[in-house]
């Protein structure tokens, strides 16, 4: 930043004097801890009476550049990218002892919460270990859901209220998967995934390695990822 | 406490300048003052709405009236999708006005420093938007596009405010207040102190830039040395 002070004067008997002067200012310049939108993990392994094996807190290490495009497009009301920020009305039909009854759906928002044994979106989990990337579109080797080898059951993921407690600001999101695969398996990977429900499309905005966890057959893995905001 | 390494943060810079446009002084500081508002809309956006397989009602936020409310979603339009969401890039005042439209949201700026806390719902002591002393002529927002540049991604919200009164006025707070698009609710979700007060001259302009920034995983960057636009990279893109 830069000041400059010119002065003008003029003696009776002489000449005038011109005095200039310059001031200058380095811009100002700061180094403090920034604030803002932070996360953790909470991993929680329980054997198949529900008691708790394990537990593990990790940092949240890996907000995804999709996760800043959906801000930017929720924070203008528009399209951008995969999320589009719509709610639509969509008709859908179900048929019982041949009877078809049609009826019809609304869905809006850019959801992350998932109903019981969808993987698509909610908290989802892997084997994968490739270092996260911004640009990353999923994980790297999701577990999906089922009973066969290598896959677990997923449980309803949810999405809390939001609780403020003293100058911290916060919700969690949770989901419970169990391995009844009849073998361990050891997860690696965890991310969050959203579905935009129009145009219908699932995208990862968060993803972390994870330390790994064996998980056995019968036992319960709980993923809690709380999302902060701190004054 | 474990170490987070990978956050959304950002900075607010505030450059006063003369009518003509040359800067006379610039402030940056930390953008550290995101409000509780900010996760209920977040909380919302991930509820979202189904008729089929209900979510939980979400929180409500504090509107800038002091109000507890849900925010919604537009009416649906048949098949076709409207727009979802909680714009921020407020047009200029006047241009509000003519519409008979209200005028307090986007950047505003006001004359309290009390300290922020995290249920704040409003600037303390707003100027709302006028010519005249105790005024001010907020002009039209922009937003760039979320820009990639290696290490992190960030976009801009700016808006240049007018100080048209005769006197001088003293800006120490800084706001950023949502409006929600089909009801016109208006909520805060962030609000700065500025670290030192502009005092704004008669006729001078103050450029408000909030810099919303994702420092992303797996890059471990605490610290900003300056939080000055044009802090480039060697890569850079559009993302």
């Amino acid at each position: 930043m830069t000041h400059e002070l010119l002065l003008r004067g003029q003696s009776e008997s002489g000449p005038g004097i011109e005095l200039s002067m310059t001031i200058e200012k380095q811009m100002q310049k700061q180094q403090v801890e920034m604030k803002g939108i932070s996360m953790e993990i909470d991993i929680t392994l329980k054997d198949e009476k529900g008691n708790i094996v394990n537990q593990v807190k990790a940092p949240g290490n890996s907000f995804l550049l999709n996760f800043m495009r959906m801000l930017y497009a929720v924070l203008r009301a528009t399209s951008y990218g995969a999320f589009a920020c719509e709610r639509v009305k969509t008709t859908e039909s179900y048929t019982i002892e041949g009877q078809t009854t049609q009826y019809s759906r609304e869905l809006a928002g850019i959801q992350a919460w998932a109903i019981k044994e969808d993987d698509s979106h909610g908290i989802v989990i892997g084997t994968g270990t490739k270092t996260v990337a911004p640009d990353d579109a999923w994980l790297d080797s999701q577990i999906k859901n089922g009973f066969s080898s290598g896959q677990m059951l997923y449980l309803a993921s949810d999405v809390s209220n939001t609780e403020i407690v003293g100058s911290d600001a916060h919700i969690y999101l949770k989901r419970s998967f169990i391995n009844h695969s009849g073998s361990d398996i050891t997860v690696t990977e965890s991310g969050v995934a959203v579905w935009n429900v129009s145009p219908s499309s699932y995208q990862l905005i968060i993803r972390d390695l994870i330390p790994p966890v064996n998980v056995p057959n019968d036992y319960t893995l709980d993923v809690q990822y709380t999302i902060s905001v701190l004054i | 406490m474990t170490s987070i390494k990978s956050m959304i943060t950002g900075y607010v810079i505030s450059e006063l300048k003369t009518s003509d446009g040359k800067a006379l002084m610039r402030i940056a500081k930390p953008f550290d003052s995101l409000l509780g508002n900010f996760i209920v809309m977040l909380e919302t956006l991930f509820k979202g709405i189904d008729t089929k397989f209900p979510p939980p009602s979400p929180s409500k936020i504090v509107d800038t009236s002091g109000n507890y409310v849900n925010l919604t979603f537009p009416t649906p339009l048949n098949a076709y999708g409207i727009p979802l969401g909680w714009r921020v890039d407020a047009e200029s005042g006047d241009i509000l006005l003519r519409r008979n439209e209200p005028t307090d949201w986007g950047i505003m700026v006001g004359s309290d420093d009390s300290p922020t806390t995290i249920s704040f719902w409003r600037l303390v002591s707003p100027y709302p938007h006028g010519k005249d002393a105790g005024y001010m002529n907020y002009l039209g927002s922009t937003v760039s596009e979320p820009e990639f540049d290696g290490t992190s991604v960030k976009f801009t919200i700016q808006r240049l405010i007018v100080n048209e009164a005769d006197v001088s006025q003293v800006v120490k707070e800084v706001g950023l207040i949502a409006r929600e698009y089909n009801t016109w609710t208006r909520f805060l979700i962030a609000r700065d102190v500025l670290p030192a007060p502009i005092t704004m001259p008669p006729k001078s302009l103050l450029e408000v830039t909030i810099v919303l920034e994702g420092l992303l995983a797996p890059y471990q960057i605490y610290y900003r040395k300056d939080y000055g636009i044009g802090n480039e990279s060697s890569r850079r893109s559009i993302v």
